[in-house]
């Protein structure tokens, strides 16, 4: 046994010095631009059918094709029935073995609804997002599939358990017509996955790591943070020995997925919430933010820009807009740093964002579109990890990562198009932020249809304030690592 | 240990720690003496093993445990031990606070102290040296098209002073009337620049010397952009316009939106023309309809036929005008508003303006409201 006497000051040097691995990537890439919505262009007067329309019609075909080669169409048999396809979900004919494709509708008692705030002339007030959507008896929870021409209500317990699905995924479904307008679900089928870019990965190619951190939650006032500054003085490879150094140095890029600040805690305890009202220059209109977190976040970035490139999403908490996709934070709010601003050292993005890096496509959120769908299942459901992770994988499945924007999330109405559908390409590696714990596995899926098969890393990280753990992503091996600070 | 400090390290540490009762970190103690992190580190773990009786020193422990990097503060020596458990594999154990026994620092309190060390990034190629990752480099925007933040310059150009303003304004539009009035005049007024100047030449003279004295009765103007703005408003930081152009670009207002708010303003400037053409009437001489000038504008308009501007219609209705809206100025000029500080507006009469004016332009008014009634 060594006495921890002996590590005292271990490698710990006066004279190396470190150069930190950089990483450029010259290379024109569309999707970067994917979510940005030009001021001229915001234009709120449209409808969201639309973008469901879009959406449908994508995927319709692409799940036609998965189903297909599943369950056939009068060529396969199961239980002496003949599977056929339905084309509307109108001409399901009662007891026969028949498929459908649809979007799924969930109705949840306590989820939003203008109408009701309509009647109660309270639509001028910004609702109160629920903790959970589902009410108080779970039961009058229903799920349905619905297309131009009707609507079905799904109808297995146990089958929908187990698969998650929400308002806004498109599927093919199996099953039974059993009584009318109730279908007995038996199996599913998810739209063909995009294909995902050729990547080779080569551990000796040495582009670094990217570090991911969310949920920062830096405050206002005196009580300053220690994890922070161990933080900073670990990115900037003060902390530690040479060997964590020279790991510090291997990190080309911070990325800060969302919530780098939190809003005044009064106003989440606020029973009385007229302030959100629409008349934004009543004197109840009271700011959300503390402009002092705001101008430590700034002060925290400029002692880490010294030595460290970093990308700032948006998040639920920061100060950007309601809607997705969240457009970038406005550059006064890096008013220290603005010498950065230019270039690409400091990257202002949107929430969501695709990254680049070489081959290596990222897709990243700041964690509303996990959030929103954990409201949908049953209320005794922990956020835990492996959950989590299951919804991530729900989200390549469903070829859509934020399936319940427009109907839960805020968002922008596309006009016949849809960002958030992945149209013609998977990513390699799939993160949110701001999420309980740190999570990350490799989703592998098999396409029916073209043989290809394909794999997501996907990451869920975790929340900066509560767990102390930021998470290095090499570029290389797509290996995911925490490093976790702790006091 | 071989390393030994240096003297001037020796004696700062004394005088922070022992003397000063100040927590002191190896970040704190690098970027005050320019040294290396590391050197830090040595330094002030040696100076700690000297003093212990009168110090107290956390440590950080990096290493890891199952499979994730694990970097442990530990609070003192004596959890040190535990903390080290904690690690499958410890890679260093170094000093990162000392502090003297006498005072607890609390974590926030020390990092209330590491934030008085604030980096400086002209700075940089010395942090480099000192232990800082050397970073890629950074394509500068060049100082000089970097807009200068000038905090004051808001206050003084931005218009939330047009805010209050506009609440000054209201009670005199409030009176319905008026804001026709206001119009009607303004356009007249228009004409007049263009065309009689001689008349106008007259009325600026006199106006100029009056507007001035008058200003100090203005004064909640001023006030208002001293108190208000600082409190009201905290002002994170401040862009130049020119790096605003991406956003303003995107936004193109359209030339109907302008003009509306070309109006608006226009509106509240005539409301302040007004006034001033108050102060005017109390202390100048007699402009007002006079015979003469009505002679004089005849006269000139029979010689202007020829400009197409001017029709003699809208100048007898500038005639008219001027005197109708005598009686009600007499009123106003006796009250003073001034906004607050709490935004209210305070409305006063002043006894020595209005005794002033009574003194002067007493008879005058007299003779045109008569001159006004005998017309009709």
């Amino acid at each position: 046994m060594v006495e921890f006497t002996d590590y005292f000051n271990r490698e710990v040097t006066p004279s190396t010095e470190y150069t930190r691995t950089s990483f450029k990537d010259s290379s024109d890439y569309p999707k970067q631009e994917e979510f940005i919505i030009s001021a001229k262009d915001r234009k709120y007067d449209r409808q969201y059918f639309s973008m469901y329309q879009y959406r449908f019609k994508n995927l319709k075909e692409r799940i036609i094709g998965n189903a297909i080669q599943k369950w056939g169409d009068g060529t396969k048999r199961v239980n002496g029935q003949t599977i056929v396809k339905q084309d509307k979900i109108l001409d399901i004919t009662s007891g026969k073995l028949c498929w459908v494709v649809g979007t799924v509708f969930c109705d949840l008692k306590d989820k939003l609804n203008i109408f009701q705030d309509v009647e109660k002339g309270i639509d001028d007030v910004l609702p109160l997002v629920p903790d959970s959507y589902v009410g108080d008896d779970e039961n009058s929870m229903t799920t349905m599939l619905e297309d131009e021409s009707g609507r079905a209500i799904l109808h297995n317990e146990e089958f929908l358990s187990k698969n998650i699905l929400v308002t806004g995924c498109i599927v093919g479904v199996l099953g039974i017509e059993i009584s009318a307008g109730i279908f007995e679900i038996m199996d599913i089928v998810y739209p063909e996955a995009s294909p995902q870019k050729p990547l080779t990965l080569k551990a000796s190619e040495g582009k670094g790591k990217v570090a991911i951190v969310s949920g920062l939650n830096l405050e206002e006032g005196v009580d300053a943070d220690l994890k922070l500054e161990l933080l900073k003085q670990y990115v900037t490879g003060s902390l530690g020995s040479s060997e964590d150094s020279k790991t510090a140095s291997s990190v080309c890029r911070l990325i800060i997925a969302g919530d780098s600040v939190k809003p005044i805690k009064e106003m989440s305890d606020r029973s009385n919430r007229d302030f959100v009202t629409t008349n934004n220059y009543g004197s109840k209109n009271i700011s959300q933010y503390n402009p002092e977190s705001l101008v430590k976040f700034d002060e925290f970035l400029r002692e880490i820009l010294v030595s460290l490139p970093v990308s700032v999403m948006p998040g639920n908490n920061d100060m950007g807009e309601i809607c997705l996709p969240q457009q970038p934070l406005h550059k006064s709010l890096f008013h220290s740093n603005a010498r950065y601003l230019n270039g690409e050292y400091l990257e202002r993005l949107t929430n969501p964002y695709w990254f680049n890096f070489g081959e290596l496509r990222v897709l990243g959120t700041s964690g509303q579109n996990v959030h929103d769908i954990l409201k949908y299942l049953s209320k005794n459901t922990t956020a835990a990890p492996e959950l989590i992770l299951k919804i991530m994988e729900s989200h390549i499945k469903w070829q859509n990562f934020i399936p319940t924007a427009p109907d839960t999330l805020y968002c922008y109405p596309f006009d016949n198009s849809d960002p958030f559908t992945l149209v013609d390409e998977t990513p390699h590696v799939y993160f949110v932020g701001n999420q309980q714990q740190y999570a990350s596995e490799v989703y592998t899926y098999a396409s029916t249809t073209t043989g290809n098969s394909g794999s997501v890393r996907l990451v869920s990280v975790p929340r900066f304030s509560e767990t102390g753990e930021l998470v290095l992503l090499d570029l290389d091996t797509l290996e995911t690592e925490v490093v976790q600070i702790s006091l | 240990m071989t390393m030994s400090a240096s003297q001037s390290e020796v004696e700062y540490l004394a005088s922070t720690l022992i003397k000063n009762e100040q927590p002191v970190t190896y970040q704190s103690l690098s970027r005050e003496l320019g040294v290396h992190v590391n050197h830090a580190k040595l330094v002030l773990s040696e100076f700690y093993e000297k003093n212990k009786d009168k110090l107290t020193a956390s440590f950080v422990i990096t290493g890891r445990n199952s499979n994730r990097t694990l970097i442990k503060l530990s609070r003192n020596e004596e959890t040190l031990e535990n903390d080290v458990a904690q690690f499958d594999r410890v890679t260093t154990i170094h000093i990162y606070c000392v502090h003297s026994k006498q005072v607890i620092f609390s974590n926030n309190e020390i990092a209330f102290e590491e934030l008085k060390h604030p980096i400086d990034s002209s700075k940089t190629e010395i942090y480099i040296k000192n232990g800082l990752i050397k970073g890629p480099t950074v394509k500068e925007v060049e100082k000089s098209t970097l807009p200068i933040p000038t905090p004051t310059k808001t206050s003084a150009t931005r218009p939330p002073a047009s805010v209050p303003t506009s609440t000054a304004a209201k009670p005199a539009k409030s009176a319905g009337i008026t804001s026709s009035y206001v119009s009607r005049k303004q356009a007249a007024n228009d004409k007049k620049v263009n065309t009689l100047s001689n008349y106008t030449s007259r009325k600026e003279e006199s106006k100029r010397k009056p507007v001035e004295q008058a200003s100090s009765g203005y004064q909640y103007k001023s006030r208002k952009l001293d108190t208000k703005t600082p409190k009201e408003r905290v002002i994170v930081s401040n862009h130049g316009p020119d790096d605003d152009v991406e956003a303003e670009d995107d936004f193109v207002p359209t030339s109907k939106s302008a003009s509306k708010k070309g109006d608006l303003e226009k509106l509240f400037e005539d409301e302040f023309s007004d006034f001033e053409d108050d102060s005017v009437l109390d202390n100048a001489e007699p402009i007002a309809v006079d015979d003469n000038i009505v002679n004089e504008v005849e006269k000139l308009e029979v010689n202007d036929e020829t400009a197409s501007q001017t029709s003699p219609q809208i100048t007898s209705r500038q005639q008219s005008t001027e005197p109708e809206s005598l009686p009600e100025k007499e009123e106003e000029e006796e009250i003073t508003q001034e906004v607050d500080e709490d935004g209210y507006i305070v409305t006063s009469k002043k006894a020595r303006p209005s005794a002033k004016a009574k003194a002067t332009s007493g008879k005058k008014t007299q003779t045109n409201l008569m001159s006004f009634f005998g017309k009709k």
